[in-house]
Protein backbone atom coordinates (compact mmCIF):
# COMPACT_ATOMS: atom_id res chain seq x y z
CA UNK A 1 0.00 0.00 0.00
CA UNK A 2 1.42 3.41 -0.93
CA UNK A 3 1.71 5.90 2.00
CA UNK A 4 2.97 9.18 0.10
CA UNK A 5 1.18 12.43 -0.05
CA UNK A 6 -1.18 12.01 -3.18
CA UNK A 7 0.37 14.27 -6.46
CA UNK A 8 -1.55 17.17 -6.31
CA UNK A 9 -0.97 19.09 -10.23
CA UNK A 10 1.44 22.27 -9.91
CA UNK A 11 -1.53 24.76 -10.78
CA UNK A 12 -4.00 22.80 -8.38
CA UNK A 13 -0.93 23.19 -5.37
CA UNK A 14 -0.13 26.80 -6.25
CA UNK A 15 -4.00 27.73 -5.30
CA UNK A 16 -4.41 25.69 -2.58
CA UNK A 17 -1.14 27.95 -0.89
CA UNK A 18 -2.45 30.97 -2.19
CA UNK A 19 -6.04 30.27 -0.35
CA UNK A 20 -4.14 29.01 2.70
CA UNK A 21 -2.04 32.29 2.66
CA UNK A 22 -5.00 34.84 1.95
CA UNK A 23 -8.18 33.14 3.13
CA UNK A 24 -7.19 31.81 6.64
CA UNK A 25 -9.67 33.21 9.07
CA UNK A 26 -10.24 31.86 12.59
CA UNK A 27 -12.70 28.98 13.70
CA UNK A 28 -12.21 29.44 17.22
CA UNK A 29 -14.08 27.91 20.70
CA UNK A 30 -16.94 30.15 21.24
CA UNK A 31 -19.41 30.54 24.05
CA UNK A 32 -22.65 31.85 24.32
CA UNK A 33 -23.43 33.22 27.89
CA UNK A 34 -26.81 34.91 29.23
CA UNK A 35 -25.13 38.04 30.82
CA UNK A 36 -28.10 40.11 32.09
CA UNK A 37 -31.74 40.19 31.75
CA UNK A 38 -34.35 43.32 33.02
CA UNK A 39 -37.44 42.49 33.73
CA UNK A 40 -40.57 45.67 34.89
CA UNK A 41 -43.13 44.40 36.88
CA UNK A 42 -46.53 46.58 38.68
CA UNK A 43 -46.42 44.52 42.06
CA UNK A 44 -43.58 44.68 44.26
CA UNK A 45 -41.72 41.50 44.02
CA UNK A 46 -39.50 41.77 46.90
CA UNK A 47 -41.56 40.34 49.71
CA UNK A 48 -41.74 36.87 47.18
CA UNK A 49 -38.07 36.95 46.86
CA UNK A 50 -36.90 37.61 50.13
CA UNK A 51 -38.65 33.80 51.17
CA UNK A 52 -36.25 32.51 48.48
CA UNK A 53 -33.22 30.02 50.01
CA UNK A 54 -31.39 30.40 47.01
CA UNK A 55 -30.14 34.19 48.07
CA UNK A 56 -29.13 36.45 50.27
CA UNK A 57 -30.87 39.87 50.74
CA UNK A 58 -28.96 42.43 51.21
CA UNK A 59 -30.19 46.08 53.17
CA UNK A 60 -31.96 47.97 50.68
CA UNK A 61 -30.54 51.90 49.94
CA UNK A 62 -31.83 54.78 48.61
CA UNK A 63 -29.91 56.41 45.48
CA UNK A 64 -28.51 59.71 45.21
CA UNK A 65 -29.58 61.55 42.16
CA UNK A 66 -26.59 61.73 39.98
CA UNK A 67 -24.49 65.09 40.17
CA UNK A 68 -24.10 65.20 36.14
CA UNK A 69 -27.77 65.75 35.29
CA UNK A 70 -27.66 62.34 34.19
CA UNK A 71 -31.95 60.87 34.48
CA UNK A 72 -32.00 58.35 37.42
CA UNK A 73 -34.90 56.11 36.20
CA UNK A 74 -35.35 54.98 40.17
CA UNK A 75 -35.07 55.85 43.58
CA UNK A 76 -34.35 52.86 45.55
CA UNK A 77 -32.85 49.71 45.20
CA UNK A 78 -32.45 46.19 47.19
CA UNK A 79 -29.80 43.93 46.11
CA UNK A 80 -29.76 40.07 46.42
CA UNK A 81 -26.83 37.64 46.22
CA UNK A 82 -26.88 33.86 45.27
CA UNK A 83 -25.46 31.78 47.78
CA UNK A 84 -23.74 29.48 45.41
CA UNK A 85 -22.20 31.77 42.90
CA UNK A 86 -21.84 34.88 41.64
CA UNK A 87 -24.92 35.53 40.36
CA UNK A 88 -26.89 38.70 41.88
CA UNK A 89 -30.31 40.88 41.07
CA UNK A 90 -31.85 44.07 41.80
CA UNK A 91 -34.63 45.25 42.21
CA UNK A 92 -35.42 48.86 41.74
CA UNK A 93 -38.41 50.90 43.27
CA UNK A 94 -39.38 55.01 44.18
CA UNK A 95 -40.18 55.98 40.20
CA UNK A 96 -38.76 59.44 39.74
CA UNK A 97 -41.32 59.60 36.64
CA UNK A 98 -45.30 58.27 36.75
CA UNK A 99 -44.56 56.86 32.82
CA UNK A 100 -41.98 53.99 34.55
CA UNK A 101 -43.21 51.17 35.78
CA UNK A 102 -43.17 50.65 39.21
CA UNK A 103 -40.41 47.95 40.03
CA UNK A 104 -37.71 46.95 37.61
CA UNK A 105 -35.78 43.67 38.50
CA UNK A 106 -32.43 43.25 36.67
CA UNK A 107 -30.21 39.88 36.76
CA UNK A 108 -26.71 39.94 36.32
CA UNK A 109 -24.62 36.85 35.67
CA UNK A 110 -21.40 35.04 37.51
CA UNK A 111 -18.85 36.40 34.61
CA UNK A 112 -17.86 32.24 34.64
CA UNK A 113 -21.10 30.57 34.08
CA UNK A 114 -23.88 33.48 32.79
CA UNK A 115 -26.96 33.05 33.96
CA UNK A 116 -28.75 29.75 34.32
CA UNK A 117 -31.99 28.32 33.45
CA UNK A 118 -32.56 26.95 37.13
CA UNK A 119 -31.43 30.78 38.38
CA UNK A 120 -33.54 32.97 36.13
CA UNK A 121 -36.70 30.50 36.47
CA UNK A 122 -35.99 30.40 40.27
CA UNK A 123 -36.87 34.22 40.31
CA UNK A 124 -39.44 34.35 37.68
CA UNK A 125 -41.19 31.58 39.44
CA UNK A 126 -41.90 34.32 42.11
CA UNK A 127 -43.08 37.20 39.87
CA UNK A 128 -46.87 37.29 39.94
CA UNK A 129 -46.74 39.87 36.57
CA UNK A 130 -43.58 41.10 34.42
CA UNK A 131 -42.34 42.30 31.06
CA UNK A 132 -38.76 41.17 30.08
CA UNK A 133 -37.22 44.57 28.41
CA UNK A 134 -33.49 43.78 27.94
CA UNK A 135 -31.50 40.65 27.13
CA UNK A 136 -27.79 40.84 26.60
CA UNK A 137 -26.30 37.65 25.11
CA UNK A 138 -22.60 37.49 25.52
CA UNK A 139 -20.19 35.71 23.00
CA UNK A 140 -16.91 34.81 24.37
CA UNK A 141 -13.73 33.95 22.38
CA UNK A 142 -10.34 32.84 23.06
CA UNK A 143 -8.43 36.34 22.42
CA UNK A 144 -5.80 34.35 20.40
CA UNK A 145 -8.05 34.01 17.49
CA UNK A 146 -10.79 36.19 17.29
CA UNK A 147 -9.38 40.11 18.11
CA UNK A 148 -11.42 43.74 18.42
CA UNK A 149 -9.75 44.39 15.01
CA UNK A 150 -11.14 41.20 13.44
CA UNK A 151 -14.59 42.19 15.06
CA UNK A 152 -14.59 45.52 13.85
CA UNK A 153 -13.93 44.43 10.42
CA UNK A 154 -15.37 41.65 9.45
CA UNK A 155 -18.40 41.30 11.63
CA UNK A 156 -22.21 43.08 10.52
CA UNK A 157 -24.91 43.03 13.23
CA UNK A 158 -27.70 44.01 11.09
CA UNK A 159 -28.48 47.37 10.64
CA UNK A 160 -26.36 48.60 13.64
CA UNK A 161 -23.56 51.22 13.16
CA UNK A 162 -20.47 51.77 14.27
CA UNK A 163 -19.91 54.03 17.47
CA UNK A 164 -17.20 56.24 18.63
CA UNK A 165 -14.79 53.32 20.98
CA UNK A 166 -13.83 54.80 24.80
CA UNK A 167 -12.12 52.68 26.95
CA UNK A 168 -11.20 49.58 25.05
CA UNK A 169 -14.36 48.94 24.27
CA UNK A 170 -15.75 48.94 20.41
CA UNK A 171 -19.52 49.77 20.45
CA UNK A 172 -22.40 49.75 17.59
CA UNK A 173 -26.06 50.79 17.51
CA UNK A 174 -27.18 53.87 19.27
CA UNK A 175 -28.05 54.22 22.40
CA UNK A 176 -32.18 54.18 22.26
CA UNK A 177 -32.13 51.32 19.46
CA UNK A 178 -33.65 48.18 19.62
CA UNK A 179 -30.12 46.69 19.85
CA UNK A 180 -26.65 47.91 20.84
CA UNK A 181 -23.29 45.74 20.60
CA UNK A 182 -20.00 45.85 22.71
CA UNK A 183 -17.33 44.34 22.01
CA UNK A 184 -14.35 43.96 24.67
CA UNK A 185 -11.41 41.84 26.43
CA UNK A 186 -12.29 40.38 29.62
CA UNK A 187 -11.02 38.13 32.31
CA UNK A 188 -13.71 35.33 33.06
CA UNK B 1 -7.87 24.87 43.45
CA UNK B 2 -8.83 28.38 41.93
CA UNK B 3 -9.21 28.92 38.31
CA UNK B 4 -6.68 31.38 37.03
CA UNK B 5 -9.00 33.83 34.79
CA UNK B 6 -8.74 33.48 31.18
CA UNK B 7 -8.32 36.77 28.82
CA UNK B 8 -11.25 36.54 25.99
CA UNK B 9 -12.83 38.65 23.53
CA UNK B 10 -16.33 39.18 24.44
CA UNK B 11 -18.99 40.42 22.02
CA UNK B 12 -21.91 41.34 23.77
CA UNK B 13 -25.35 42.02 22.29
CA UNK B 14 -27.92 44.17 23.94
CA UNK B 15 -31.59 43.40 23.24
CA UNK B 16 -33.75 45.74 24.06
CA UNK B 17 -37.51 45.95 24.70
CA UNK B 18 -38.28 46.81 20.83
CA UNK B 19 -36.54 43.97 19.75
CA UNK B 20 -37.90 42.07 22.07
CA UNK B 21 -41.68 42.67 21.16
CA UNK B 22 -40.49 42.13 17.23
CA UNK B 23 -39.18 38.97 17.79
CA UNK B 24 -42.17 37.97 20.53
CA UNK B 25 -39.37 37.14 23.12
CA UNK B 26 -41.79 37.24 26.16
CA UNK B 27 -39.77 34.84 28.56
CA UNK B 28 -36.77 32.17 28.74
CA UNK B 29 -39.22 30.12 27.09
CA UNK B 30 -38.69 31.48 24.04
CA UNK B 31 -35.09 32.02 24.31
CA UNK B 32 -34.97 29.15 21.31
CA UNK B 33 -36.01 31.62 19.36
CA UNK B 34 -32.96 33.46 18.82
CA UNK B 35 -31.32 30.48 17.31
CA UNK B 36 -33.20 31.30 14.11
CA UNK B 37 -33.42 35.10 14.53
CA UNK B 38 -29.56 36.13 15.74
CA UNK B 39 -27.35 34.50 13.03
CA UNK B 40 -26.91 36.56 9.63
CA UNK B 41 -29.64 38.64 10.39
CA UNK B 42 -28.09 39.90 13.28
CA UNK B 43 -24.43 38.48 13.60
CA UNK B 44 -22.87 37.66 10.21
CA UNK B 45 -19.25 37.82 9.62
CA UNK B 46 -17.81 38.38 6.08
CA UNK B 47 -14.93 38.61 4.45
CA UNK B 48 -15.98 41.07 1.33
CA UNK B 49 -15.45 39.89 -1.83
CA UNK B 50 -13.55 41.87 -4.46
CA UNK B 51 -14.22 40.08 -8.01
CA UNK B 52 -18.08 39.88 -7.22
CA UNK B 53 -17.78 43.99 -7.02
CA UNK B 54 -15.67 43.88 -9.72
CA UNK B 55 -18.28 41.72 -11.74
CA UNK B 56 -21.04 44.10 -10.66
CA UNK B 57 -19.44 47.40 -11.31
CA UNK B 58 -18.77 46.04 -14.93
CA UNK B 59 -23.30 44.72 -15.27
CA UNK B 60 -23.45 48.55 -14.15
CA UNK B 61 -21.95 49.98 -17.33
CA UNK B 62 -19.02 51.39 -15.38
CA UNK B 63 -16.09 51.42 -17.79
CA UNK B 64 -12.69 50.00 -16.41
CA UNK B 65 -10.69 52.79 -15.59
CA UNK B 66 -13.63 53.86 -13.59
CA UNK B 67 -13.81 50.46 -11.77
CA UNK B 68 -10.07 51.01 -11.31
CA UNK B 69 -10.50 54.09 -9.63
CA UNK B 70 -13.45 52.22 -7.54
CA UNK B 71 -11.60 49.78 -6.35
CA UNK B 72 -8.60 52.06 -5.12
CA UNK B 73 -11.14 53.36 -2.80
CA UNK B 74 -12.05 50.12 -1.66
CA UNK B 75 -8.64 48.96 -0.87
CA UNK B 76 -8.38 52.25 1.05
CA UNK B 77 -11.54 51.09 3.89
CA UNK B 78 -8.35 48.47 4.88
CA UNK B 79 -10.57 45.57 4.40
CA UNK B 80 -13.68 46.80 7.13
CA UNK B 81 -16.73 45.56 5.57
CA UNK B 82 -19.53 47.82 7.20
CA UNK B 83 -17.36 50.78 5.81
CA UNK B 84 -16.67 49.17 2.35
CA UNK B 85 -20.58 48.00 1.62
CA UNK B 86 -21.26 51.94 3.37
CA UNK B 87 -19.30 53.57 0.62
CA UNK B 88 -20.72 51.70 -2.12
CA UNK B 89 -24.25 52.31 -1.21
CA UNK B 90 -23.68 55.79 -0.54
CA UNK B 91 -21.23 56.78 -2.91
CA UNK B 92 -22.15 54.65 -6.02
CA UNK B 93 -25.84 53.86 -4.80
CA UNK B 94 -25.55 50.41 -5.32
CA UNK B 95 -28.56 47.85 -3.63
CA UNK B 96 -28.11 44.14 -1.99
CA UNK B 97 -24.02 44.98 -0.99
CA UNK B 98 -25.16 42.02 0.86
CA UNK B 99 -24.53 39.52 -2.05
CA UNK B 100 -20.76 40.65 -2.64
CA UNK B 101 -19.80 39.06 0.95
CA UNK B 102 -18.65 35.88 1.77
CA UNK B 103 -19.78 34.10 4.87
CA UNK B 104 -17.11 32.95 7.18
CA UNK B 105 -16.68 30.22 9.36
CA UNK B 106 -16.73 32.01 12.83
CA UNK B 107 -20.70 32.03 11.94
CA UNK B 108 -20.70 28.19 12.40
CA UNK B 109 -19.01 28.82 15.36
CA UNK B 110 -21.84 30.92 16.45
CA UNK B 111 -24.27 29.26 15.57
CA UNK B 112 -23.09 25.71 17.43
CA UNK B 113 -22.30 28.09 20.53
CA UNK B 114 -26.13 29.46 20.28
CA UNK B 115 -27.29 26.56 20.03
CA UNK B 116 -25.89 25.02 23.04
CA UNK B 117 -27.23 27.70 25.07
CA UNK B 118 -30.55 27.56 23.81
CA UNK B 119 -30.94 23.90 24.47
CA UNK B 120 -30.16 24.71 28.24
CA UNK B 121 -33.04 26.33 28.25
CA UNK B 122 -36.77 24.98 28.60
CA UNK B 123 -39.47 25.21 25.80
CA UNK B 124 -42.38 25.21 28.20
CA UNK B 125 -43.08 25.28 31.59
CA UNK B 126 -42.78 21.46 33.37
CA UNK B 127 -45.78 20.15 34.27
CA UNK B 128 -46.31 18.94 37.55
CA UNK B 129 -45.85 14.79 38.11
CA UNK B 130 -48.93 12.71 39.59
CA UNK B 131 -48.12 11.55 43.03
Amino acid sequence: MNHSAPRIPPLQRQSVANRAATDWVPTPDCVAKLDRLQFYCDQDPTPGLRGNPGFKSKPGHRIKPPTDGRFQAYGYVHWFESHTSGMKFLIESARREGWLPPYRLTLYADDATGLLPHEVLGVLELLQDFQMTTLELAFDFPIGNVTRKFVREHALFGKSRPAPSNNGTDYLGTRRGSKRVQIYEKKT
Amino acid sequence: MKRKPELHLRVELEARSRFLKLYEIKDPYDFGKLVQILPKRHIHFVRFNETRLIARLRGMGFSPRQVREILEDVALLHGDVWATLNYLRQELAMKNTRRLLDPLDTNDAILDALKKWAAMWPAAPAKLKRM
